[in-house]
């Protein structure tokens, strides 16, 4: 039977393209027909090779199967290209040096992870920014951790205002993470700057602590929506038994709902750990590749080592190479130690 | 069916796509039409501070000459940085590139560009002169490779310093008289001073002559209610720039340009011999006087408040800063500005500030109209500054280059000898106001259309006492291979109670207790003996 490529009456302008409309639709009957075929010869050419052979899987779990491979592959795939893949290069480099004179890496042993230990203990650039970078993470867990889990709770117990307050603090996220860089730096030097009189950012004694306050307000409101989602799945029964016995709601928040959301509370915390060996601070929105050294972290330093767009860049992989691989056994220790600890001696739900 | 037939089209388009862009270079949309007549030469063009109308109007004169050829721009900025390059320049149609800086050894090692000695070497059509007679010696000993090839020609040249309001200064009395006073203070005299080179009927004449005269200048501006200096404060390099400028020009070129060569002879103030500088011991240039002597400049215009309020907003860029510093003639609510530290490319990329405001002030204030010159460095009251003046050049490592894969490449190294025609250069020099690292001249019908500002800039280049150093090219590797040590800390960089400090101007406005004398010592903690020994040993066999 001939194939109707118009099926349906075309009135109008529309007439002059139908010569492209039939063409277009011969072209997808094409595509369609030689995928087909291609599909049929790999199937039979697949099936002589594996002959079907009767098995004890039933039907539908072998779809379970195929099922379970394709939800596995992505990942699976994802993690050996990205951080296998990448990081065998990365651990190479670790033990190379950039010529400058013939552009290529050569081995040079320990070397970089000499220069690095040297560097951590001696360079006073590299200590502030070790000291910053332990400012920052203690920071973020004696101010920042309380500070979510307060204004969580309050928005859990749905205070009045609940939704637009969530909303406000959420804002930061929704917007680019560079535009809210620029309006906090506009804000701080320009509009504060000059009703204050002081410009925080500039303030050699104020400009870390600046940067510090950015931090904690722009991934205010992720952990506060993480919070309150932990903490909205507390057992409704649970609460209401407690203020039938007339728990206070420090109660509620000290006896029930810590202890409740404790489990997502380490997820933080022990995530937090690497942050000390990777938080740029935003600096790099901040500042780009120029940022003062007294407001440097670890991990805008590494950034900045090899993403700068001058002919050290190259110089400093293997470097920047090797500190990552020391960087990566430290946190990995200090992680697990953490998350042993805080599992061993943290409250329970029971 | 229906989700068939967008699943199948969504397959074809992808798979049309990525045919199609297998074998094909990458190229961004120009707006121009592909001529098929003709063959195409394109070019990629870092569109900075200089932009690119010069470059369009020597490939029109170029086409005109050459009506089989259709040249395409390509202006981009970001895509032509140096490790974006490196990386990606096989990917590029371009066939020939004009770029800020790249690091040359590694373009080379790579066959990233072509070998362009036959066209560096051979006479200009037309001309008597080659490209390679005509080259800035200095940078023609950099480009030209051990075996004597070329694979890369210097761009432009761009010096730094301090840019000042002539109008200003003239309106004010603001220059030096022969007696050596302000006229502004003794006006019966105004035949002006022979400035800081001592030559008379230049382009310094009446400008501060010693450090003495400067301060006497900038307190005198401040006291008229003016702001002397001007800065952005984004960039923290426009400051060290210009106090390395002034630490180069007190000790001359010859003295300066160890401090990247690490190889020649170096009298310390306290010695009498020459003491042998080389890698081993390079250390010692931190206690160069001339860094002294510029960490004074610094001191004095931080302690006594000579700067604009906004110098050191991170969010006032440099383009920010040209645009207050234009403003403030006209804005009443800001002190007129004297002094804008800035590169040599400044007032071409202020073009539309001064567009700006001649639609608004009225013509007087628009590009050209106003008059802007280039301030040398004050020499030492004790006498102690090198003779002449060194100025420098942070963009030796700008070049022209051809792509090694280019399929064009007899038509690109004619487009580079073309490029280099003394027409070509002046045309460069004629619309953006920088100076290209040859030898040409420009004609009188050429000056008649340059700013005050750029012919200023020109006669400055071509003074017989003027000297370029090139702070940008790296004679030695370690610059590369210990850049976190040798980098951009290698200038500035101090260590005081423990404390590293990185840029002058800001410890002092942070600190009012540090002096120059205290930065001075901080930059020979950083760099002490143990320190370099412990990052520069693996050089020293060079030595041995």
């Amino acid at each position: 039977m001939k194939k109707q490529y118009i099926d349906e009456p075309v009135k109008g302008i529309k007439k002059l393209f139908i010569p492209l409309i039939i063409i277009y639709r011969m072209f997808l009957d094409f595509i369609a027909d030689k995928l087909y075929s291609l599909e049929v010869k790999i199937h039979q050419a697949y099936r002589k090779r594996f002959p079907e052979k009767r098995t004890l899987i039933k039907k539908k779990r072998k779809k379970e199967l195929i099922f379970f491979i394709c939800l596995v592959a992505y990942p699976v795939l994802q993690f050996l290209v990205f951080y296998v893949f990448v990081n065998i290069n990365s651990i190479l480099l670790s033990f190379k040096k950039f010529d400058t004179e013939t552009a290529t890496y050569f081995y040079v042993g320990l070397e970089n992870f000499k220069n690095f230990l040297r560097d951590i203990t001696q360079d006073y650039g590299m200590i502030t920014a070790v000291k910053n970078s332990v400012k920052l993470y203690l920071a973020t867990v004696l101010i920042a951790l309380p500070l979510n889990l307060v204004f969580s709770f309050f928005l859990y117990k749905k205070v009045p205002g609940a939704n637009s307050f969530r909303t406000v603090l959420f804002l930061p996220q929704i917007i680019s993470s560079l535009v809210i860089s620029l309006m906090f730096r506009y804000f701080v030097e320009n509009a504060l700057a000059s009703i204050i009189g002081v410009n925080l950012l500039q303030n050699k004694s104020s400009g870390f602590n600046t940067i510090i306050f950015f931090c904690i307000w722009a991934s205010f409101g992720t952990q506060i929506l993480m919070y309150t989602n932990a903490m909205s799945k507390i057992s409704k029964e649970l609460v209401e038994v407690g203020q039938l016995e007339g728990m206070s709601l420090f109660q509620e928040f000290w006896h029930v709902t810590l202890p409740s959301i404790y489990p997502t509370i380490v997820v933080f915390l022990v995530a937090g750990v690497a942050s000390l060996f990777t938080h740029q601070a935003g600096l790099y929105n901040f500042y780009g590749p120029s940022a003062r050294q007294d407001l440097q972290t670890l991990g805008y330093i590494f950034f900045v080592k090899i993403v700068r767009n001058n002919d050290a860049a190259f110089a400093q992989y293997p470097y920047a190479s090797a500190a990552g691989l020391l960087f990566t056994v430290v946190a990995a220790t200090i992680t697990l130690t953490v998350k042993h600890l805080l599992e061993k001696y943290g409250p329970r739900e029971d | 069916m229906k989700i068939k037939h967008i699943f199948l089209t969504l397959v074809t388009l992808v798979g049309i796509a990525v045919l199609s862009s297998c074998g094909n270079k990458f190229i961004r949309y120009t707006g121009e039409t592909i001529d098929k007549t003709k063959t195409q030469l394109y070019i990629g063009n870092f569109d900075g501070g200089l932009g690119h109308d010069w470059l369009e109007t020597v490939a029109a004169l170029y086409e005109e000459k050459n009506p089989t050829i259709q040249i395409i721009i390509n202006n981009e900025k970001d895509m032509y940085s140096d490790s974006n390059l490196y990386i990606n320049m096989p990917n590029y149609i371009n066939d020939i590139y004009f770029l800020n800086g790249i690091t040359y050894s590694n373009y080379v090692a790579k066959g990233l560009i072509a070998d362009i000695t036959d066209v560096v070497k051979g006479t200009i059509e037309g001309e008597n002169e080659s490209i390679y007679d005509k080259m800035n010696p200095t940078l023609r000993d950099y480009y030209e490779t051990d075996d004597g090839k070329f694979y890369a020609v210097p761009f432009f040249d761009s010096i730094f310093g301090a840019v000042y309001d002539v109008d200003l200064f003239e309106e004010e009395g603001f220059y030096f008289n022969s007696d050596g006073n302000l006229i502004c203070y003794d006006p019966n005299n105004t035949e002006l001073s022979a400035g800081p080179n001592g030559i008379s009927g230049d382009y310094d004449d009446g400008l501060p002559a010693t450090f003495s005269q400067w301060k006497e200048l900038v307190d005198t501006i401040k006291s008229f209610g003016y702001t002397p200096y001007s800065w952005n404060g984004t960039y923290d390099y426009y400051r060290l720039r210009y106090l390395t400028a002034i630490w180069a020009d007190y000790e001359g070129k010859a003295n300066f340009d160890l401090n990247f060569s690490f190889n020649g002879e170096y009298t310390f103030p306290s010695d009498e011999e020459p003491t042998t500088i080389n890698i081993k011991n390079a250390y010692l240039l931190q206690k160069q006087p001339g860094k002294k002597y510029a960490l004074d400049f610094a001191e004095y215009i931080i302690k006594n408040g000579l700067y604009d309020r906004n110098s050191f907003d991170t969010v006032n860029t440099h383009l920010m800063a040209q645009e207050t510093y234009l403003f403030s003639a006209v804005n009443p609510n800001t002190n007129r500005i004297a002094m804008l530290l800035e590169g040599g490319w400044w007032e071409n990329e202020a073009r539309s500030f001064f567009n700006t405001m001649a639609k608004t002030y009225g013509q007087e204030y628009g590009f050209g109209q106003r008059r802007f010159g280039f301030m040398p460095t004050p020499k030492a009251d004790d006498g102690s500054s090198a003779e002449g003046t060194t100025l420098i050049s942070s963009t030796g490592n700008s070049v022209v280059v051809i792509n090694a894969k280019t399929n064009v490449l007899d038509i690109a190294k004619d487009f580079l000898e073309f490029a280099h025609s003394d027409e070509a250069l002046r045309i460069f020099t004629r619309m953006t106001g920088s100076v290209r690292p040859y030898d040409y001249e420009m004609t009188e019908e050429d000056f008649a259309q340059m700013t005050y500002y750029a012919k200023n800039m020109f006669e400055i280049y071509h003074n017989p006492t003027t000297q370029i150093s090139y702070v940008s090219l790296y004679y030695h590797k370690a610059f590369v291979e210990q850049a976190s040590f040798l980098g951009s800390k290698w200038w500035w960089n101090a260590t005081i109670s423990g404390k590293s400090l990185a840029e002058p101007f800001y410890e002092f406005s942070q600190n009012k207790n540090l002096t120059a004398e205290a930065y001075f010592q901080g930059l020979q903690t950083t760099y002490s003996k143990n320190a370099w020994d412990q990052k520069m040993s693996e050089y020293y066999k060079e030595v041995e």
